[in-house]
């Protein structure tokens, strides 16, 4: 897969459970179908959950980085 | 305003006590739900996404089963989801709600100690590990405190030993675990204490380790001795000790339901082929009016009205009839390759840090030793 270009970015670096779910949400009500968010958190919770949250909504993960603690997740709207 | 929460000590004591029926609610999602849920006999559990919750409020809220004047009690991996989802349940006008301080691995972690046995010489207890279905035990007399088995979070041991004015000075190991993390090495190196375990487990392991020898023999005092019988099967190296010549602590190697699963190892059939010679030539020999302290469970119905797992090798015979009749080695290896079945990925992960090798950090051993252990011979 080439780069992906993202569309808007969400940081939620230091934040746990629940918040880069809920803010994932948020961000992702604001944009538009086919757009995508970059969102980066340091939750390893989010392994878990961001997929969890996914399959829940439909808004698929195109890819998922992970670097020195930060995992980063690139979200499709639906 | 200020939302409640509450401790895993609370939580066990509400399970065991007889407070007014509460919902505990786990808000994880559906597969850490299934993998470390909270059982208790009589529990009632629903689990509901807090990812739910934050998608679908009202239609999430309608979901739970608890009238709005009916306690719930919230638990989740951390806390801070379960403390969200308590928030929305307290303005949707639940009036008793609060969410688990720590998460789950509290839980997880939560030893709670009952006492066994008591008279002039000794006292035994047995440390039961809700979350886990493992079971640890401590011997008490003549200024000491011998550990068996003992988990990762050593508290509980230290706290025991100086309550009762004691000092820890021996710590053995019935077999290497798969399923939890031991305490064996922190344990020894917190107090002092000599480290044993038998070397068909433990020759590989990269700390020091006394080597057990089959009738070996441990003296507390004149009176009182502790003696290893050697019972391979459920792992080459797996160890009996038996107390006062009437306590049977077995490790896995006979259970109040069943006995040890042998193909931990991935190599079934050599090591049912051993755990058949134990049963034949040990345990069937053991006589009735002995004490088993396994340890691990499976189900809560195992333990005794006295709140323990500890049954008369009498009672486990009963329990455990296709084990007990006479039964021929093909018929003991059909028995097992029946239960043969595949174990949680991490078991390969635990079996090596419990040799001492690899890292991991206190988070990850807190999230790698969550689950009910699958250690038992059985068809789930
Ligand atoms: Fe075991």
């Amino acid at each position: 897969m080439g780069d992906i270009k993202v569309d808007q970015e969400l940081d939620c670096r230091g934040m746990g459970c629940p918040l880069p779910v809920l803010k994932t949400k948020k961000a992702v009500g604001t944009m538009t179908s086919g757009q995508v968010l970059k969102m980066v958190c340091t939750d390893s919770g989010s392994n878990k959950d961001m997929p969890s949250w996914s399959d829940r909504t439909g808004n698929p993960i195109l890819k998922r980085e992970e670097q020195n603690g930060e995992f980063t997740w690139y979200i499709q709207v639906k | 305003m200020e939302l409640k929460s509450y401790t895993a000590q609370e939580l066990w004591d509400w399970a065991f006590g007889s407070v007014p029926k509460f919902l505990l609610l786990d808000v994880r999602n559906d597969k850490d739900f299934a993998r470390s849920k909270v059982e208790a006999p009589g529990l009632w559990v629903q689990n509901l996404s807090y990812i739910d919750f934050i998608e679908e409020e009202a239609e999430s809220l309608g979901k739970v089963a608890a009238q709005k004047d009916q306690p719930v009690r919230i638990v989740c991996a951390k806390d801070g989801s379960a403390r969200y989802v308590a928030e929305v349940l307290v303005k949707a006008g639940f009036s008793n709600v609060a969410s688990l301080a720590g998460g789950i691995t509290t839980w997880g972690d939560l030893l709670v100690h009952k006492l066994v046995h008591l008279d002039q010489e000794f006292e035994l207890y047995q440390f039961q590990r809700p979350g886990k279905g493992s079971l640890s035990y401590a011997l008490v007399g003549h200024a000491q405190m011998w550990v068996f088995d003992p988990a990762r979070v050593l508290e509980p041991y230290l706290t025991l030993a100086k309550s009762k004015g004691v000092v820890i000075t021996n710590l053995f190991e019935t077999h290497l675990q798969a399923d939890y993390v031991s305490g064996g090495k922190a344990l020894a190196a917190a107090t002092g204490a000599k480290l044993w375990g038998h070397p068909g487990d433990f020759a590989g392991a990269d700390y020091k380790i006394g080597p057990v020898t089959d009738h070996q023999n441990w003296e507390l005092s004149k009176n009182l001795a502790v003696t290893a019988i050697h019972t391979p099967g459920h792992t080459p190296g797996s160890t009996s000790y038996q107390i006062a010549g009437t306590f049977l602590l077995t490790g896995d190697a006979l259970l109040i339901h069943s006995l040890g699963r042998p193909d931990l190892g991935g190599m079934w059939e050599p090591w049912a082929k051993e755990e058949f010679v134990t049963l034949e030539t040990k345990i069937k020999a053991w006589p009735d009016s002995q004490i088993l302290l396994p340890g691990h469970f499976s189900d809560w119905t195992e333990r005794n009205p006295q709140g323990l797992f500890a049954r008369s090798l009498g009672e486990v015979k009963a329990l455990n009839p296709e084990i007990f009749l006479p039964m021929k080695e093909d018929e003991f290896l059909a028995y097992i390759q029946g239960r043969v079945r595949p174990q949680p990925e991490e078991y390969s992960v635990i079996r090596t840090l419990n040799l001492g090798q690899g890292e991991k950090s206190e988070a990850e051993l807190k999230e790698l030793d969550l689950g009910k252990n699958q250690c038992a011979a059985s068809t789930h």
